[in-house]
């Protein structure tokens, strides 16, 4: 699985999404898919997952409107290790 | 307080009127175990099973006027029937009792569909006027007492509660999947539907007419709020606050009427205590009051319940509702309340009652309604403070705000104020729309409908209440403030379709205790509309007006902690209590079976559920749905399970059969 498929996996899974219903430009803040506790466990999940750490300059909504964006920003996350 | 029942016919003979009735009643005894009874004619037999209250010995059920011309049917109170009496003896009426059955039956008579204007009361009643052949069906303001009704083969069925229609012969329940999926958007069905196909409830503030030639219904009572500066109310704070003490002293007194004992609740909360206060004054020392406590300290409040009961003086008993118990007893609430629940909170309401009932009281007085007449909710600060940020969105210091309402918003401290944009900032822009305030909670809500079957409901569908809420909605809604509009929606659908139905009346009257609510007096309802909206919102600070008024009357400490939902535990309390029915309504075949939901979706979410510690309030919500859901498919649909025997119908001291006369 690459990081795309890993992050549509939690998502779906926490949300109760059909996987199918979610592909990488679906917005998911802006289409209410996640509340705040949501956004917390998708960080701590990242965090996890990747062995990563978030700043706050890092939470900004650039980095988190989709899942093609979160792809993006663990792999410049785990470049800039 | 009874339940009422009935079937009409016009086109066709009734068939076994007096059996099938009966089979009614019974199905609703816990309504008015103490005595029924029925009356027949040719075109109509209804009936009532009656919880003595008000004139014990000679307010029997159905009554007549002396020219035998009138019959009722009524489940209630009309709290100001000793004023209306009076009334109606200086316009020339005689009465044979002391019940306010007859002084309803008398005010109709007088005045027709014009009586409902003149009551203040809790009710809903059958009025059959046989010289003319008419049925008149009335139900309160705000919906505190249930009618539903169907049509079946050209019968009119009528009852306080759909299990009683259900009754019937040949008459199958089926699941309406479109209004069940707006239990799982708006936490309730959108009035005058129900969960049930054909099953209808007349719309609290309605009446209805039936004759030969049709039907008529209609809405006596709106509930405004202010267009223009001049409808506000005038006064100062001080003066409203004055005026409140009045208006709430009055109707305490009003519901004090019994000829039975009244005790009160008591939850530690600003509004029960403001109301045992109120009963306190009236009559000292002598007040019973009963409370509710929980296992997990999140929910409990039993120290604030000790502290207003000592300070107050009250003869107090606390109960404990346990895990175990809310588990327990959630199939027999779920009975009760014939419509999905999204949270166990109508558990504890109904062992509260059961206790009471056990202490044989028979009336409690609570303080439901102060939250949406006086603006006490979240919700309604949500609003505001969104509205107050969109009016600059990109400004860093107002989403902040939102702080106060979610304290774990503090996680996020730093320059990450752009988070708040993720979840706060839904539809943020649209505050001209009349469901601004709600519009986030019920999206958040409607992410449930990814749990029912794809060719069900339309999970991904754009959520739009426009269309959904149009029937319902005050055309003049735009033109009230944010607050207002918000406490409309509040009162109409969560109010009326759940606090009162299946967190009052329904956990209430299953155990044969009769609620009052002296802040659903309307003359409060109308008072508290005309409010400007920082009396009752100061700032940040709810219930303004409540706390100014109970200064020196309460201890501080009520008046000033913040406001706690009432809240019951849920998640994985159901299955850790070793219940078989949770693991068998969740089963693949129990979930195949009712045909709503799908089974992987459940799997996952009980699986996540049992076996971490803590389930988000998004699963807690789905889990409770699903289990309700599944349930009333049990006991409605395919009526195999968890439904209680039904029983014969008690004490039958009325009967009134005329239809010899008519022959």
């Amino acid at each position: 699985m690459n990081n795309y498929e890993i992050i549509r996996n939690f998502i779906a899974s926490n949300t109760y999404k059909d996987v199918k219903a979610l592909n990488e430009t679906t917005l998911i803040f802006k289409e209410g898919l996640f509340d705040s506790m949501g956004f917390i466990m998708l960080i701590d999940f990242i965090e996890q997952q990747f062995g990563i750490k978030t700043s706050d300059e890092d939470l900004i909504e650039k980095n988190f409107e989709s899942i093609k964006a979160i792809s993006a920003f663990i792999d410049s996350k785990i470049q800039n290790k | 307080m009874c339940g009422i029942a009935g079937i009409l016919s016009y086109s066709q003979p009734l068939h076994e009127p007096v059996k099938q009735i009966k089979k009614m009643l019974a199905r609703i005894n816990y309504r008015g175990p103490d005595e029924s009874g029925i009356f027949l004619s040719q075109n109509l037999v209804m009936g009532n099973v009656r919880l003595s209250i008000i004139d014990i010995h000679t307010g029997h059920q159905p009554m007549a006027d002396t020219s035998k011309t009138y019959y009722i049917v009524f489940n209630g109170e009309i709290f100001n029937y000793v004023e209306l009496k009076k009334e109606l003896i200086n316009k020339g009426h005689s009465f044979q009792t002391s019940s306010d059955t007859e002084v309803l039956l008398h005010a109709y008579m007088e005045y027709g569909s014009g009586c409902l204007q003149k009551l203040n009361g809790q009710f809903a009643f059958a009025i059959w006027n046989d010289k003319e052949k008419e049925l008149f069906l009335a139900r309160d303001r705000v919906g505190i007492r249930p009618l539903f009704y169907t049509w079946h083969n050209n019968m009119l069925l009528f009852a306080s509660e759909i299990k009683a229609i259900a009754e019937y012969p040949d008459l199958k329940l089926m699941f309406d999947f479109s209004t069940l999926a707006q239990v799982f958007t708006y936490w309730t069905v959108l009035t005058p539907a129900t969960v049930f196909r054909d099953i209808y409830e007349l719309p609290p503030g309605h009446f209805m007419k039936i004759t030969k030639t049709g039907i008529d219904i209609q809405q006596y009572w709106h509930l405004h709020f202010p267009t223009q500066p001049d409808e506000y109310y005038q006064g100062n704070l001080y003066d409203a606050t004055q005026e409140l003490r009045t208006l709430l002293s009055r109707s305490v007194k009003l519901r004090l009427r019994a000829d039975v004992p009244v005790a009160a609740y008591l939850s530690g909360g600003l509004d029960s205590s403001t109301i045992t206060s109120f009963i306190n004054r009236i009559m000292p020392a002598t007040l019973q009051t009963f409370s509710i406590g929980f296992e997990e300290s999140e929910f409990d409040e039993t120290p604030y319940q000790k502290e207003v009961s000592e300070y107050l003086n009250t003869r107090h008993q606390f109960f404990y509702c346990t895990n175990k118990e809310i588990v327990r007893y959630f199939p027999d609430v779920v009975w009760h309340a014939e419509i999905p629940v999204l949270r166990t909170a109508p558990v504890p309401m109904y062992c509260l009652s059961k206790k009471v009932r056990d202490n044989n009281i028979k009336v409690v007085i609570t303080g439901e309604g102060a939250d949406e007449m006086f603006a006490g909710y979240d919700i309604f600060k949500e609003a505001l403070i969104r509205e107050f940020w969109a009016r600059q969105p990109d400004s860093k210091y107002r989403p902040l705000l939102l702080k106060k309402l979610y304290p774990y918003i503090g996680q996020f401290q730093g320059k990450n104020r752009m988070m708040f944009k993720f979840f706060y900032g839904y539809h943020l822009s649209e505050t001209n729309s009349p469901y601004y305030s709600h519009i986030l909670r019920w999206k958040n809500t409607s992410g449930l409908l990814n749990f029912f079957k794809d060719h069900l409901v339309k999970a991904d569908a754009e959520l739009n209440p426009a269309i959904e809420l149009h029937n319902i909605m005050d055309n003049n809604i735009m033109q009230w403030n944010m607050l207002s509009r918000a406490q409309w929606l509040e009162i109409k659908l969560f109010m009326s379709g759940y606090l009162l139905s299946s967190q009052g009346d329904r956990v209430t009257m299953a155990n044969s205790v009769e609620s009052r609510y002296p802040f659903l007096d309307h003359n409060i309802i109308e008072f508290a509309a005309r409010l400007p909206s920082d009396f009752k919102m100061h700032g940040l600070n709810e219930k303004y007006i409540i706390k100014k008024m109970m200064q020196g009357k309460l201890p501080e400490n009520i008046i000033k902690r913040p406001k706690q939902a009432y809240r019951a535990p849920a998640g994985n309390s159901f299955f850790l209590s070793g219940e078989d029915y949770v693991s068998e309504l969740l089963s693949e075949r129990g979930i195949n079976e009712a045909g709503v939901f799908k089974f992987d979706m459940v799997q996952r979410l009980t699986d996540k559920i049992s076996t971490s510690q803590q389930a988000t309030e998004f699963e807690n919500m789905a889990l409770a749905g699903i289990l309700s859901t599944q349930l009333l498919y049990y006991q409605y649909i395919s009526q195999k399970r968890f439904r209680p025997e039904p029983s014969e119908l008690k004490n039958c001291f009325t009967f009134i059969d005329i239809t010899q006369n008519q022959t």
